[in-house]
């Protein structure tokens, strides 16, 4: 890119210009940017990979600790509800330092390990993938449990009455009734913490995962220059911008067909009425009681 | 159908004291009462959505809530329609009636369609087999949940209050699937506030109050010459409004 600047007469003069300010020669370098650029670019596909098949794993182990937490059964629940006060209470930071340096020690894990110990992926060994996968599907599915739970229990309890006096078994129902419509209504809470978790993973820089964030971090303590971080930025805002974008407009249809519930069925669903002057031939206390135990 | 010595108590209030009741085969049963006399949890005991606390229910020979016995394979016996429609509303309206035929009887999914779109023709929906729930109005949601309900050819149909949250033009359509059903010999067990409907296709109606049946006979007994105080000031308080 240096070449392509110098063949350029008027570019490579904008350039010297615009570093002539420390402040712009400090964050933004040009010249710095083309020479970090590939570094940090190396480290995206960690990134990206950590980011999604940790989110990917995060998904059904935080349906299970949702259903843990909803169980009849009270050991599951207190199980599920400390291991969500654990995670949500200490630093992500912490958890990571802790499994990642932490489980290597243990002849059990190495053994473990053994059979995979030539398999590299991205210049990553087995066992670092292995360990920060674990470490962020652990983590995530902490917060997508609390997610799944509220997002089951909005889904009126008429809905499992109907599926069950249908003859289906509770899983079933759960499955192609509940689930389904709980899908819909979390999707956008669940974007928000697939964003989280990207963003996350820039902690993998302190265990040297080599993600971009580490790259970043050692390009720019070498130059004394902070563009390569202004990079990583950017790197970032690629993926968390569109599903930024994603989220916003997901939530914006389903208000609208939230609204179009209303003001279609709205006639035929308006609350019962209480006034005893109504020419129906009963007022209809009894729902408002209902409710209300 | 028998319901033995049903009790029900929510959190140390007993809210059902004592049900006995037996409805013959083909029988359309009205229950009336005022709000809170136990008549919607009565309904609920008898398919087990509550499960009750002492009592027996016996459908067609089989104690339904006897220990060991298989409730979803008897709740298909037992049909349900509810106030609040409970559709599903991510299924059209011929995915409501087909879910329970695909999962639950593990029909193909021709023959499923084949059920739904028939039973949606009987309440009069064939066209609307497409629309989603919140596409229909209150009256023809309650008309697929019947239907939903029927495709699983249930012994006994149960209906709780089901046009109580209908605006009144909408609540004829539904009386009239339901006035089909009764004529075509369905078992029913009606919760009601449709004087009108209970009176005219009732066999027996069955009155309610503080948890305990105050008084059951033939509509003109119970509309025409209530022998029991409560039954008296009830329907004489229906008939001053």
């Amino acid at each position: 890119m240096s070449s392509l600047l110098g063949s350029t007469n008027i570019l490579s003069n904008f350039v010297e210009w615009w570093e002539s300010f420390v402040f712009m020669r400090v964050f933004f370098s040009p010249t710095v940017a083309a020479e970090a650029f590939p570094l940090v670019l190396q480290g995206f596909p960690i990134t990206l990979t950590l980011g999604f098949v940790g989110f990917a794993l995060a998904i059904p182990l935080g349906l299970m600790l949702a259903f843990m937490k909803m169980s009849k059964f009270a050991p599951l629940r207190w199980i599920s509800t400390f291991y969500i006060d654990i995670i949500r209470g200490t630093p992500l930071l912490l958890q990571i330092l802790v499994i990642y340096m932490g489980l290597p020690l243990l002849p059990a894990f190495q053994t473990m390990m053994e059979p995979f110990s030539g398999i590299t992926m991205l210049d990553v060994t087995f066992s670092a993938w292995f360990r920060a996968f674990l470490i962020l599907a652990a983590n995530s599915a902490a917060y997508l449990a609390e997610i799944f739970r509220a997002g089951i229990q909005s889904i009126p309890k008429g809905q499992m009455e109907a599926a069950r006096s249908l003859g289906m078994k509770a899983p079933s129902a759960m499955t192609f009734v509940i689930l389904p419509q709980t899908i819909r209504r979390i999707l956008p809470t669940c974007m928000s913490e697939f964003i989280l978790l990207l963003k996350d993973t820039a902690l993998f820089a302190m265990v040297a995962m080599g993600e971009v964030m580490l790259h970043a971090r050692i390009e720019s303590a070498r130059v004394f220059n902070m563009t390569p971080l202004m990079l990583a930025a950017v790197f970032y805002l690629v993926v968390t911008i569109p599903a930024g974008r994603i989220v916003a407009r997901l939530e914006n249809k389903l208000a609208e067909q939230d609204e179009g519930t209303a003001a279609r069925g709205g006639r035929d669903k308006r609350p019962p009425r209480l006034d005893v002057s109504s020419t129906h031939v009963v007022p209809h206390k009894e729902n408002v009681l209902r409710e209300v135990r | 159908m028998q319901i033995k010595n049903l009790k029900k108590d929510f959190g140390g209030e007993e809210v059902l004291h004592d049900i006995n009741l037996e409805i013959d085969k083909g029988d359309v049963v009205c229950i009336l009462g005022p709000s809170g006399s136990g008549k919607s949890t009565m309904l609920r005991c008898i398919n087990l959505l509550e499960v009750p606390t002492s009592g027996e229910i016996w459908v067609d020979g089989t104690q339904i809530n006897a220990k060991g016995t298989d409730i979803n394979k008897e709740r298909e016996q037992l049909g349900m329609v509810f106030q609040q429609f409970n559709l599903f509303p991510h299924k059209t309206a011929q995915g409501n009636v087909e879910l329970a035929l695909r999962k639950v009887r593990k029909l193909s999914k021709e023959k499923a369609s084949d059920i739904a779109v028939e039973q949606l023709a009987r309440v009069g929906l064939a066209d609307r087999a497409d629309f989603y729930p919140i596409q229909l109005s209150g009256g023809q949601q309650q008309r697929v949940a019947i239907a939903r309900a029927l495709a699983m050819e249930p012994k006994v149909m149960l209906f709780d209050e089901v046009t109580s949250s209908l605006d009144p033009e909408l609540v004829r359509d539904v009386l009239n699937v339901m006035r089909d059903l009764a004529q075509a010999g369905m078992t029913m067990i009606v919760v009601t506030h449709e004087m009108g409907f209970a009176r005219e296709v009732a066999d027996r109606v069955v009155f309610m109050d503080e948890g305990v049946i105050v008084e059951e006979g033939s509509p003109e007994e119970i509309f025409e010459n209530p022998q029991n105080e409560r039954t008296q000031n009830f329907l004489g308080h229906l008939n001053e409004q």
